[in-house]
């Protein structure tokens, strides 16, 4: 299984404009960014592996761990430098134990984006240079978000220049993306957003302006459907169908899986399953039998609204949380859902004949 | 238990020295390194005497001192002192008679020094920080010392006696660190700032730029170290070495823009009058004594010399600006000021350098003064060093260059046309790259542009 590398951090853009017609803006701009390409080519660019003390120099093959990190070496050899903190630890040898499909679960190795502000070259005695004229400044901070899929026996060598280039990649993109949307002096922030095509376990990142709505992007979208040769039946670049990384926590603050936050009740005679998305209506399911009743809470709380059958709130995930956390909460929960399974049923029965 | 000061030998022989003259009493500085266990003092400094009194003046009572002599004087040794060394507080050397009033006076000195040294400091004091300030008393005719210390935050503190014990190398065992950092600042003036002054302008951009260097990630010797891991970890210690000696760390500065850090789905449009650009790249130190340095305060230390030494320059600066001002260059479209370069001296005895800065027109003659007036200590003009070369003189030396192998290539392909023999052509490309070498080996450009 390949390893993902993840680049963030965000880049400066800043630049003056004397005039603010469309054209000169672009000039500008076209300017700025191959400032920006070449200070990405320089010693300037440090990437830091994180949770870790690695941090590297991929234009100059730098690391701060030489000795065990050649440029043979096989990148893989990266995740040795890794510490997780405790709970991962705890919930990735859990997982090891318990499911071993899981065990090729795609791996992550997060990097930040960083910048060296110091050099070996001699000091130059600093100046101050004012300038009295009228001009537009034109500020913002790119939000780098590059993706790699690489595999564990690639040379170290080879990762730090696909690195390299793939943030130049993205720079590219981010400059098509401005110039594309940009009208006079308003320039969009491009956001980036990573997405796993059908029959491919490779990510495709796209960089959207920030702000418009997917609706507005249609076109660019019917573009992308044609240059990956994609079937129009479904909205694959729509930005809610984007890539949800396993170690990312989801925007729109739902609770996924409701047994994250639960503590194992200790009883010999207990069995402990692992819940399955969307497998618990069917009786063949593992998942059925313990945590259906949990699950069934959850969905519960936000179906009326979508059924517009009542017109209570939806209440979030981070509810339950708090009740299930709270003394004596697991146990008051627990009574609920036995009551509420039964309400659950009939809804069930409800929806079957109307949805 | 109170503080403990482990005071250089020199120290010492210095407030001997100066309690033998025939003065009612003397004021000074003491110069060191505040460390969570003890501190350390490598200099006793004089106040120096006014221009319009003579070496002779003698004031006849304490309500004589000049207050604001002494913080002007403190605030400039705070600049000539590099990361980690900082004005650790006052001594007043006096007669019987007047020490029933010293330390009243002591009290007042150090705490005006204090704000005087902070005052214009772009970074603030760390929680756990030391801030326990020293005033020593010395009688001129027992040579007894009266040690104690004040909490320069807590205006109301009252003295803590504190233990001062003489030691022969306190000024001997030093690590420095050393980095050169890239500056580039811009500064957009909008409308309603760009007629404020450009001291005040400068100072909001230097402002942002010091808390980008605080959140920085500082690498010493090329590996990150945890905080509170001593900076000499690992190291073999070389206790049979007796020559004063300075384990150098090479620290690289590292900044990381966080992905989010603004909200806005457009970039930000500020319609401007002007600008500012502060261009160049700054050389810092800072030292740390080696009686177990922690990782945390070696880091500090460096940090607040980068800020120090660049906000330092702007102030200096902006008070040659006042006292030599033109009037009508205000409204000029471009201003160019260059700003002093650093430059470090030794100090006697020590392995410590100090440093002053020094605009293109000042001479070394300039500085050994300076050194001789601000820290009563006599610099050689050899032991001055500038490593610095001007920006425009970078700029000079890449456009010779430049000019240089253009003009080899015209040459070359010339010669290409005019004879079209292959080998004439390699010979003269060899002819032009010796020309360019012999050209450039003088002014020292050969090593600095072929590495």
């Amino acid at each position: 299984m390949d390893i993902l590398f993840r680049i963030r951090g965000g880049l400066d853009l800043a630049f003056q404009l004397a005039a603010t017609d469309e054209a000169s803006t672009k000039k500008a701009l076209k300017y700025v960014f191959s400032d920006l390409s070449n200070k990405l080519s320089s010693n300037v660019m440090v990437l830091r592996i994180c949770h870790s003390s690695v941090y590297i120099w991929p234009n100059s093959g730098m690391n701060t761990i030489p000795s065990e990190l050649t440029d043979d070496s096989a990148c893989k050899e990266i995740m040795r430098f890794i510490q997780y903190d405790q709970e991962a630890e705890t919930k990735r040898k859990l997982t090891k134990k318990k499911d071993k499909k899981l065990q090729d679960m795609q791996q992550v190795v997060n990097v930040d984006f960083m910048l060296e502000m110091t050099s070996p070259s001699a000091a130059l005695g600093p100046v101050i240079e004012k300038e009295n004229k009228e001009h537009h400044y034109v500020s913002m901070t790119l939000p780098v978000d590059v993706v790699v899929s690489i595999s564990p026996e690639e040379t170290w060598r080879n990762v730090q220049n696909i690195l390299v280039n793939a943030v130049h990649k993205q720079l590219t993109d981010m400059e098509r993306c401005i110039m594309k949307y940009m009208k006079a002096t308003s320039i969009m922030v491009p956001e980036q957003f990573h997405f796993m095509l059908p029959g491919t376990r490779h990510l495709v990142t796209i960089s959207y302006p920030m702000g418009v709505p997917d609706d507005q992007l249609e076109s660019y979208r019917k573009e992308l459907h044609g240059l990956f040769n994609l079937p129009s039946d479904r909205p694959y670049f729509r930005r809610a169908n984007a890539y949800h990384f396993p170690d990312e926590p989801y925007k729109d603050g739902y609770l996924r899986n409701p047994h994250v936050h639960l503590h194992p009740p200790g009883l010999e005679s207990g069995l402990v399953s692992f819940v399955q998305e969307n497998a618990y209506f069917y009786k063949q399911s593992p998942s059925y039998e313990v945590g259906c009743t949990l699950k069934k809470l959850e969905t519960l709380d936000f179906w009326p609204e979508f059924l517009s059958r009542a017109k209570a709130a939806v209440r979030r995930a981070t509810v339950f949380k708090q009740g299930v956390t709270a003394p004596w909460g697991a146990w008051r929960f627990f009574q609920g859902c036995c009551e509420m399974s039964d309400n659950l049923a009939q809804l069930d029965v409800q929806t079957q004949f109307t949805g | 238990m109170g503080r403990s000061y482990f005071v250089e030998e020199t120290v010492g022989q210095y407030l001997s020295n100066l309690s033998t003259k025939p003065k009612v009493f003397a004021t000074g500085l003491l110069i060191g390194q505040c460390s969570p266990q003890r501190d350390y003092v490598i200099l006793a400094v004089r106040t120096p005497p006014k221009e319009e009194q003579k070496e002779s003046y003698c004031p006849a009572k304490l309500a004589d001192i000049d207050e604001e002599w002494v913080t002007t004087h403190a605030s400039q040794v705070s600049r000539m002192l590099p990361g980690g060394l900082l004005v650790l507080g006052v001594f007043i050397i006096a007669t019987p008679e007047l020490a029933k009033d010293t330390q009243n006076a002591l009290r007042k000195l150090v705490f005006s020094v204090q704000k005087s040294v902070t005052k214009k400091r772009l970074w603030n004091f760390a929680g756990e920080e030391v801030l326990d300030r020293v005033a020593l008393q010395v009688c001129s005719t027992t040579k007894k010392l009266v040690c104690r210390t004040y909490d320069v935050q807590d205006a109301k503190s009252s003295a803590k006696p504190a233990d001062w014990k003489y030691q022969s190398d306190v000024s001997a065992f030093w690590l420095s660190l050393n980095c050169t950092v890239n500056v580039n600042i811009h500064i957009p003036l909008p409308a309603t700032s760009a007629n404020h002054e450009l001291e005040k302008n400068t100072r909001n951009g230097l402002t942002r730029w010091a808390k980008q260097i605080e959140e920085g990630v500082f690498l010493i010797n090329g590996q990150i170290k945890e905080e509170d891991a001593e900076l000499l970890e690992g190291q073999k210690k070389s206790r049979g070495n007796s020559q004063p000696s300075i384990q150098a760390f090479d620290v690289k500065v590292l900044t990381q823009l966080s992905q989010s850090s603004s909200h806005r789905s457009t970039a930000t449009v500020q319609v401007c009058r002007g600008s500012i650009n502060l261009k160049g790249a700054i050389k810092c130190r800072a030292y740390i004594h080696n009686n177990k340095p922690r990782v945390k305060d070696a880091i500090q230390a460096l940090r607040r010399d980068i800020i120090n030494t660049l906000s330092d320059r702007c102030e200096i600066l902006f008070e040659d600006l006042l006292i030599n001002e033109t009037p009508g260059k205000k409204n000029l479209k471009r201003e160019y000021h260059a700003l002093p370069q650093r430059v470090f001296a030794p100090i006697a005895g020590s392995s410590v350098t100090l440093c002053d800065y020094k605009f293109g027109d000042e001479s070394a003659g300039e500085i050994q003064e300076r050194f001789v007036e601000m820290l009563d200590q006599a610099v050689h003009a050899e032991d001055i060093h500038v490593r610095l070369r001007s920006f425009w003189f970078g700029k000079l030396n890449t456009f010779i260059l430049v000019l240089l192998s253009n003009l080899g290539v015209c040459i070359a392909f010339a010669l290409h046309d005019w004879n079209r023999s292959l080998g004439r052509v390699s010979f003269w490309l060899s002819v032009t790259a010796v020309l360019k070498y012999i050209l450039c080996k003088p002014l020292g450009l050969w090593e600095k542009n072929n590495k």
